[in-house]
């Protein structure tokens, strides 16, 4: 079964590119706009009964959105549970920001990247995926 | 007093004779009056300087010759006493022009280093609203190079089109930014023209939207009844308005609304001048208010209750000294614990 992508970010345009440079590998995707709709589609796809034995998605996030940053709401889920399949998407790669990604057990993407980059980093998070 | 400072020669000079002539028709000579003479001395002195000190010095101690010379001294009495208040005359003058140089330099070590201090305050402002723009200018910027991969990639016309219509969007979106960076830091401080301050209440909101965002903080620019219109620089009115939001924004640390508003105030009617039609910019945030213990200080240089490295101080005292340049001011009221409300008043520009 193919992960579901879930996409976080404050900006559509973004949105949109991340989804159609991923369609082919993840044709299943859900948008979160800001920090909270983020939290609520991670706990909303845990929760349904298909996926509470196997919690199959891969997140790309966006650290700089309204209500809670990308990286506060994986910090918060990571919380005591294994690592996030997550792909976090930042301007300012700075040290606090890789140690923060690198304890999540995400993958850092600084911006801008290119289509391929992102392609390799979802494929790489979604590796990690706990089966 | 500008017309003693004008006219200081022939005031000083007048005065001296009177003096002399006071003396001579009193007839007190010598001892009191003598001190009278200091007064013209001094002021001379202080605001035209060593020279024309030293002349009404000159002057007073003729004055005091003649008359003791008049009143029966003996030519030798007269002449000591000439020459003993002559000393005392030219030893304050003296001492006064060594203050007034002391003084003068000090006024003019402590305005280089307030216009260097603005500057300074500028450049932080601008630090901080840099790091906004980058973010504001790295998404656009990712989704242009994504777009233009995906035209150059496989893609359908249909995708193409939508990818270069993305594409001018995107770029439409990064000139706006860059011509806002533009006004921001423009050193403008002459070019006055007239400005619509909700245009200018509008733009600065945008400008520091992504720190709002950040903080949880929202900015709503309430609509007015129309345009106001003001005689203003408008990136220093931009600067002002800004530092406000920062500073309404730095008073709620768990979030909050900030509220910008622009309207048409008169002040003065109370007064002789009459009243006064000013155009005004209102912030208003929910955040934690301002002591009353700290309201007269809080336009003071380097006055801050900000945690160290957060806030330099300056915002408000440069923003005051930017609206008093344009001839208005900022009124302040706050409730602790319930927010704070800041109004920057302009004068209306004239009909043209």
């Amino acid at each position: 079964m193919r992960p579901t992508l879930i996409i976080a970010d404050d900006n559509a345009d973004m949105r949109n590119l991340v989804r159609s440079t991923l369609h082919r590998d993840f044709p299943d995707v859900i948008e979160a706009a800001d920090g909270r709709q983020l939290y609520w589609q991670l706990l909303r796809s845990s929760i349904a009964p298909t996926v509470r034995a196997q919690p199959k998605f891969v997140v790309v996030a966006d650290v700089c959105m309204p209500s809670f940053s990308g990286l506060d709401v994986l910090d918060a889920w990571h919380d005591g549970s294994a690592l996030v399949p997550a792909v976090v998407i930042t301007s300012f790669p700075d040290d606090e920001v890789r140690e923060r990604v690198r304890q999540l057990g995400g993958i850092l993407l600084a911006k801008p990247f290119t289509r391929t980059s992102l392609r390799d980093a979802v494929a790489e998070a979604a590796r990690r995926i706990p089966s | 007093m500008t017309f003693v400072r004008r006219f200081i020669t022939p005031l000083s000079i007048a005065a001296t004779l009177a003096i002399g002539a006071a003396d001579y028709v009193t007839g007190v000579a010598i001892t009191l009056l003598q001190l009278a003479y200091l007064a013209p001395l001094v002021a001379a002195t202080w605001l035209r300087g060593r020279t024309l000190g030293l002349a009404i010095a000159v002057l007073a101690s003729a004055c005091v010759g003649a008359i003791s010379f008049t009143f029966g001294d003996t030519l030798w009495v007269s002449a000591i006493n000439t020459i003993g208040c002559a000393g005392m005359f030219v030893v304050v003058v003296l001492l006064n022009d060594r203050l007034r140089h002391y003084v003068e330099r000090e006024r003019l070590q402590r305005w280089a280093a307030v216009e260097q201090l603005r500057h300074a305050e500028r450049l932080n402002v601008i630090g901080v609203l840099a790091a906004g723009v980058a973010h504001e200018l790295g998404t656009p910027l990712n989704v242009i190079a994504g777009n233009a991969e995906l035209i150059a990639d496989d893609a359908s016309p249909e995708e193409r089109r939508k990818a270069a219509r993305t594409i001018l969007n995107q770029t439409d979106k990064i000139s706006a930014i860059i011509t806002h960076l533009l006004a921001f830091g423009r050193r403008n401080h002459g070019g006055r023209a007239v400005v619509e301050l909700d245009r200018v209440a509008r733009s600065a909101a945008e400008l520091i939207g992504s720190t709002a965002r950040k903080r949880n903080a929202r900015i709503d620019v309430v609509e007015g009844s129309g345009p106001v219109r003001v005689r203003a620089a408008d990136a220093q009115v931009e600067q002002v308005v800004s530092n406000l939001l920062l500073n309404a924004i730095h008073s709620m640390p768990r979030g909050g609304t900030v509220r910008v508003r622009t309207g048409v105030e008169t002040r003065g009617g109370e007064t002789r001048g009459g009243e006064r039609t000013f155009g005004s910019i209102t912030v208003e945030d929910e955040g934690q208010g301002i002591a009353e213990a700290d309201l007269p200080r809080i336009f003071d240089p380097f006055f801050t209750t900000k945690d160290v490295g957060e806030g330099t101080g300056l915002g408000l005292s440069v923003s005051y000294g930017i609206v008093q340049d344009h001839g208005g001011s900022i009124e302040v009221s706050s409730v602790v614990g319930r927010g704070s409300s800041f109004v920057v008043l302009l004068p209306v520009a004239d009909r043209a």
